[in-house]
């Protein structure tokens, strides 16, 4: 019963199109009939068929015998509107976050600044003294970021950073499973509304990382209410789970209060780039 | 297409004869053509192919006695002949009397509405679909899908490539994820519109 000849997809997509001669069909209809493994790439052909349909990939005369051979029944039409309503949506609420951030220019770095304010001051003495005082500006920045850190993100840190892998033993926290940018506003989608009367103590998210994201790679995670960050933790690892990588924070509920908050993921190697993630807390 | 085939036990048995002298060899056989024939079915596009098929074995079974043996014609060759006829009968029925559907509802350009504008009850009802998902699956097919043209086939290997699996093992599994997806929205519109 079984065909050693393997099908192609792209001889699948004439057939499924009916675009072939007829004894290339009638080997191609026999192989489907006996040959239970040619389901798995018929049905990848026929989705494929209907994507090239909505990416506009067809010749003229294909979108005729699509719509004559292959769009004839009630279950292939259902197929093509939900892959059609599948990808509007995947494509208009993607994160575009990304993308604007890669196109902005980067910022000078520090010795780029200060090289052209000492090609402003060309006297050794100005620009020394000059020095003195930006360096003393930065060390009161770098002391001061050092010490913002809350005593909740401090004592959060440490279980965020290792202590996630064992999901069970967080069975009676709640939790709450996100994926980046999927919002077309921050209304929409009841999954992802907190009530605070459903919260304990503490809050568990589950962020799903985007192909783009996944690597072997620390991630900082801040936690933004109306333009302010307001929960930020640093170096935290990824786990795997059956379909990608995800990253799983533990956050204290006494942290969230009413309104839209965006999470904004980035690898801890590539801070432009951060992957968004949106809930409201009702 | 005409119907008008009643397979009584001794067809059946004289069918399941045919196939194989072991009984329950007949059996698995007789199973294994069943299901190539509804993919047959599926694959061309018809509505009901478990029906088709069962007609197409009907219509064998009744026809067991007349075939030639000392001709060595394979059984699965008896099976497809009987099936494309059923498929003819089929296609011309069904294309006398075709539900009309609208064209503008597939047409490409339609993907170019932005779900963020729209009001569509279906694009909410997926996102509530979308949110009951584990987290990994739902951001699965949001990836599979969010490119297009030739972006879609380098993104599309980067992720099978992340999960360490072959290109249709992903598709598949995308395909069955859908399939949750579908139903779910499914049954999200018909309460809605209640």
């Amino acid at each position: 019963m079984q065909s050693k000849q393997e099908i192609n997809v792209a001889s699948l997509k004439q057939y499924l199109l009916g675009n072939l001669p007829p004894p290339e069909i009638e080997a191609i209809d026999l192989q489907i009939i006996s040959n239970e493994s040619s389901e798995e790439k018929l049905l990848w052909a026929e989705c494929e068929l209907m994507e090239d349909y909505l990416d506009e990939t067809l010749s003229p005369p294909e979108v005729e015998l699509f719509k004559e051979n292959f769009l004839v029944s009630p279950e292939r039409r259902a197929q093509l509107k939900q892959i059609s309503l599948v990808r509007n949506y995947a494509r208009n609420c993607a994160p575009k976050y990304v993308a604007e951030k890669a196109s902005e220019k980067p910022p000078e770095s520090f010795y780029e600044k200060l090289k052209f304010f000492l090609s402003l001051n060309p006297r050794p003495a100005i620009a020394a003294f000059a020095l003195v005082i930006v360096g003393l500006f930065a060390a009161a920045i770098l002391y001061n970021t050092a010490d913002s850190q809350t005593a909740a993100e401090r004592e959060y840190a440490a279980i965020n950073r290792t202590g996630l892998s064992d999901l069970a033993k967080f069975k009676d926290v709640f939790a709450l499973n996100l994926m980046s940018g999927t919002f077309r506003d921050l209304s929409g989608g009841a999954a992802n509304k907190l009530s605070p009367d459903k919260l304990g103590e503490r809050v568990l998210f589950r962020l799903a990382l985007p192909v783009a994201a996944m690597a072997a790679d620390a991630f900082k995670v801040e936690f933004v209410n109306d333009q302010e960050v307001v929960f930020t933790q640093n170096k935290l690892p990824f786990y795997n789970n059956a379909n990608g990588q995800e990253i799983r924070l533990l956050l204290p509920s006494a942290a969230l209060k009413k309104g839209a908050y965006q999470i904004k993921v980035a690898k801890e190697t590539a801070p432009e780039s951060a992957f968004v993630y949106n809930f409201v807390v009702e | 297409m005409k119907k008008d085939f009643t397979l009584t036990q001794e067809d059946f048995d004289a069918l399941l004869g045919w196939l194989s002298a072991n009984r329950e060899e007949a059996g698995v056989l007789y199973e294994k053509i069943r299901e190539g024939l509804i993919r047959f079915f599926r694959f061309r596009g018809c509505a009901d192919p478990p029906t088709l098929a069962d007609e197409t074995i009907n219509r064998v079974a009744l026809k067991v006695d007349s075939f030639d043996s000392s001709k060595n014609v394979k059984t699965i060759t008896y099976f497809y002949g009987f099936a494309s006829n059923v498929f003819l009968e089929y296609s011309r029925t069904t294309k006398k009397r075709e539900v009309s559907w609208d064209s503008e509802d597939f047409s490409p350009a339609r993907k170019l509405q932005a779900a963020d504008d729209s009001p569509d009850t279906e694009c909410d009802c997926l996102e509530d679909c979308l949110m009951k998902l584990p987290p990994d699956e739902s951001a699965l097919v949001v990836e599979y899908y969010g490119k297009d043209k030739s972006e879609k086939f380098e993104l599309r290997r980067k992720l099978a490539d992340a999960m360490n699996l072959k290109m249709p093992a992903l598709h598949t599994r995308v395909f069955r994820i859908r399939g949750v997806l579908r139903e779910c929205v499914e049954k999200c519109l018909e309460k809605n519109s209640l």
